[in-house]
């Protein structure tokens, strides 16, 4: 990059990143009108119209020329998720990266990268979604995170999301649980943590991967905690895909068996490594005895989800299935517009639910029948 | 919540509870049924019952057979394709199991033939192989014919199988075992092919009788079967598999037709459903974009899928997904044109440069990649060391010869001729392993 162009990409993210931060900061009090988003999405687009030249290239034969042609938000063109796993996907060069987070990987796939030259647009995002949905009713809890501590996972955009909540919203005794290593009473840390939160009597965020909740709950055997009141738990991923390997309603049963931690209190949070805004369900808000109209998962004031035809522009009706397209503002150094095959509904004009099986999960030829007895499918 | 309400609702999740038991228990006797039956094939003289099976496969070899056709008629309809396609499928699936082949399986495998029947001398003692008291199959929604001979193995060693077709999958085991039952009702006897749902309570039950579990799957949910299986059962695992194929300047210069038609044979098989499908195919000396064209042709020809737009939603948003990326790579400069669209059934892209072997996203992609020499496929399948089962090579016996040690050492697990990798041997080592001889336990008598 000249630099000439350097100070211009500067300058524009500069511009952009206040704008975005500003969004973002007025939330859902004084949520982004349309009109604001629209421009603001534009924006974002004709920035990475501009310095990604794959991404110029990929609008040309998507038949938009120049970021004028693009007349509506809804018109960007998406890049798919798998662009991340192809080449470097960013509006900056290398030099400029301050954080990168790896997707997961498959024996035989590759790993997706979503750099960043920022994370104040993504850490912004994290603790506002992050404050309405998990803690309406306090300005911090103790968060028992069931993931490894940030040094030891640097590259997992889960783990920095569990970085963020720590110095956002954590209380004392905060801690990342999955350490590998007993403590001095050989006690395993979270029996230890869950112990020294019931003695405390101080309520508890316990957050983490489906899987890891499994691996916890299935793996104490009749061992059961009760957790303060007001405890709560955020449980990510596993939705899709393997049921089994974390089918919801049997971990929910769980984590209210063995934790205390009734069905209502505990929130599914929706999050991508190539995205930089986590959706929520609304359900432990309400728990709260907060207002919220979403139903399934709310989509923030900085961001837009369709649920299109597949393959095609147009919107499926309310309600019909379709693949999810993300429109995310803090994405401003990635993709603004994030296609999926990740399959979806419409709850409402800002809300959206999952549904059927992660595309991913759908591996070809002699692979799938264990997944799917698995699946109880 | 009414105190009637309740009542009720008590009294519903009893009845719920009774009839979950019951079926448990009929799950039960049907595995103690299949564990008899067992016992009366444990009794038989091994070429007696790979007689049978090798007569219930002839007889679906027979074009004019009535289950066959009926079969054909009922696949068709299933994976929407003409009969002819689902033909093809039959034909070679079913042409690997004779009674010859399976009884040399016997011999290659366990030393001898009469090893299943009798203590013979092997090695340093006197020894006898027996098959599993039952063996469950968690059978792949792959190639139609997988799962009958998944069944075939377990049989040929007489041990009765409880058989879990994936959901979704086609009848195809059912009907086998009809044809298997007319023919020979004991073995008939020692089958059951499950319409259950995996984890229904009486799919449970078998896992729990079981003595050996035959599994297809993704490594890490095969990593979750132990725990649901009963103690001290075996577990033998198919992990994902690719494969792939190679042209080289020779064979495409010597005939490129015949090149595209070996080609499209191996992909096209079965809707390119099972891990012996090339996914890439690798072009010595460049090649060129002309090649998309046949390949798709003779690929429709073949397997003439309902075009994309016609799929599921699962399928049209991974497809379309696949398809933007693939524009994105031509944007980049990685990859070139691409042949089949929405309207099609099959996608064919081209890769700027070599490229590794990798699962597609959606079904019916392949992928060609130029390589400068064939020689460079070597260090490609390294690269996914452990995941190609097959790699197809259109080339000289010379070229074939000097590719073959490497392509070993690199991991690949079968090398064959293009347009004969759907036709491996019964005795075909899937994923590098013996197939009868994992299924078997030895009883050695020594003095």
């Amino acid at each position: 990059m000249t630099p000439d162009l350097s100070e211009a990409r500067e300058r524009e993210v500069a511009t952009l990143d206040a704008e975005i931060l500003e969004a973002i900061g007025r939330g859902w009090d004084d949520p982004l009108r349309e009109d604001e988003f629209d421009r603001l999405a534009r924006d974002v687009f004709a920035h990475q119209f501009r310095f990604n030249p794959v991404y110029r290239q990929f609008c040309l034969l998507q038949g938009a020329s120049a970021p004028a042609d693009v007349e509506d938000w809804r018109a960007i063109p998406q890049v798919p998720t798998g662009a991340f796993k192809v080449g470097r996907w960013a509006t900056f060069p290398p030099e400029a990266d301050r954080a990168e987070f790896r997707t997961s990987g498959t024996a035989g796939s590759d790993r997706g990268v979503h750099y960043f030259d920022t994370l104040g647009l993504y850490n912004a995002a994290t603790v506002a979604s992050a404050r309405r949905y998990l803690v309406p009713d306090r300005e911090r809890i103790r968060c028992l995170f069931l993931s490894p501590e940030p040094r030891r996972a640097a590259d997992s955009s889960l783990v920095h999301m569990f970085a963020v909540f720590r110095e956002a919203i954590g209380a004392p005794g905060t801690a990342f649980l999955l350490t590998g290593e007993r403590g001095a009473s050989g006690a395993d840390p979270l029996a230890a943590a869950l112990e020294r939160a019931m003695e405390d009597g101080q309520p508890v965020l316990l957050a983490g991967a489906a899987l890891a909740f499994q691996h916890a709950l299935f793996g104490t055997g009749g061992q059961a905690w009760s957790l303060p009141a007001g405890s709560r738990a955020m449980v990510t991923g596993g939705f899709k895909g393997l049921r089994a390997s974390a089918d919801p309603a049997r971990l929910a049963g769980a984590i209210e068996e063995k934790l205390g931690i009734a069905r209502e209190f505990q929130a599914a949070e929706y999050g991508m490594t190539e995205l930089s805004t986590q959706y929520y369900d609304a359900g432990l808000r309400r728990a709260l005895e907060f207002e919220d109209p979403a139903r399934g998962f709310a989509v923030p004031p900085w961001a837009r989800v369709r649920i299109v035809e597949p393959g095609e522009a147009g919107e499926v009706p309310r309600g019909e299935v379709g693949a999810i397209v993300h429109y995310d503002l803090a994405n401003r150094g990635s993709a603004v517009a994030v296609q999926t095959s990740d399959l979806g509904a419409a709850t409402g004009p800002h809300s959206f639910e999952l549904r059927g099986r992660e595309p991913g999960a759908e591996a070809r030829g002699c692979s799938l029948a264990a997944d799917l007895w698995l699946g109880g499918a | 919540m009414s105190f009637r309400e309740r009542e009720t609702g008590a009294a519903r999740e009893c009845e719920v509870q009774a009839a979950r038991e019951r079926e448990v228990q009929e799950a039960r006797e049907r595995c103690a049924s299949l564990v008899r039956a067992g016992e009366a094939l444990a009794a038989r003289p091994a070429a007696e019952i790979h007689a049978a099976l090798g007569a219930a496969c002839a007889h679906w070899l027979e074009a004019a057979d009535p289950a066959r056709r009926a079969g054909e008629r009922a696949l068709s309809a299933h994976y929407r394709v003409p009969e002819a396609a689902i033909a093809r499928v039959l034909d070679a699936g079913f042409a690997a199991w004779t009674e010859r082949a399976l009884r040399g399986r016997v011999a290659l495998e366990l030393g001898d033939p009469r090893a299943l029947d009798q203590f013979v001398e092997l090695g340093g003692a006197r020894r006898m192989a027996a098959g599993p008291r039952l063996g469950v199959v968690l059978a792949s929604r792959g190639v139609p014919t997988t799962p009958v001979g998944d069944a075939i193995d377990l049989l040929s060693v007489k041990a009765p199988v409880w058989l879990k077709p994936a959901s979704g999958a086609d009848d195809l085991a059912a009907r086998f075992v009809r044809t298997l039952t007319e023919i020979d009702a004991g073995i008939g006897a020692a089958i059951h092919v499950s319409a259950e749902a995996g984890d229904a309570p009486t799919s449970v039950a078998a896992l729990e009788a079981a003595e050996l579990v035959v599994a297809t799957g993704r490594t890490e949910t095969l990593a979750q079967l132990g725990p649901v299986v009963g103690s001290g059962a075996r577990l033998v695992l198919h992990g994902p598999r690719l494969s792939a194929a190679v042209l080289t300047r020779n064979a495409l210069d010597a005939d490129l037709d015949r090149c595209v038609q070996a080609l499209a044979d191996d992909v096209a098989f079965a809707g390119q459903a099972g891990c012996l499908s090339p996914v890439v195919a690798w072009i010595e000396g460049g090649g060129s974009q002309d090649l998309l064209e046949p390949i798709h042709r003779a690929c429709v020809e073949r397997w003439p899928a309902p075009a994309r737009a016609e799929g599921d939603a699962g399928e049209r948003a991974a497809w379309a997904e696949w398809a933007a990326l693939a524009d994105i790579e031509r944007a980049g400069g990685t990859a070139g044109g691409r042949e089949g669209g929405p309207d099609s059934g099959w996608s064919i892209l081209w890769r700027v440069g070599p490229e590794p072997p990798a699962p597609p996203p959606a079904p019916r992609i392949l992928v060609l990649s130029p390589v400068s020499l064939a020689a460079e496929v070597v260090d490609l399948c390294a690269r996914v060391r452990g995941m190609v089962a097959t790699v197809g090579i259109a080339g000289t016996a010379a070229e074939v010869e000097r590719l073959t040690k490497p392509l070993a050492h690199a991991g690949v697990e079968r090398v064959a001729p293009l347009g004969r990798m759907q036709r491996p041997p019964a005795d075909w080592r899937r994923d590098g392993r013996p197939s009868i001889a994992d299924l078997v336990r030895w009883i050695d008598r020594e003095g």
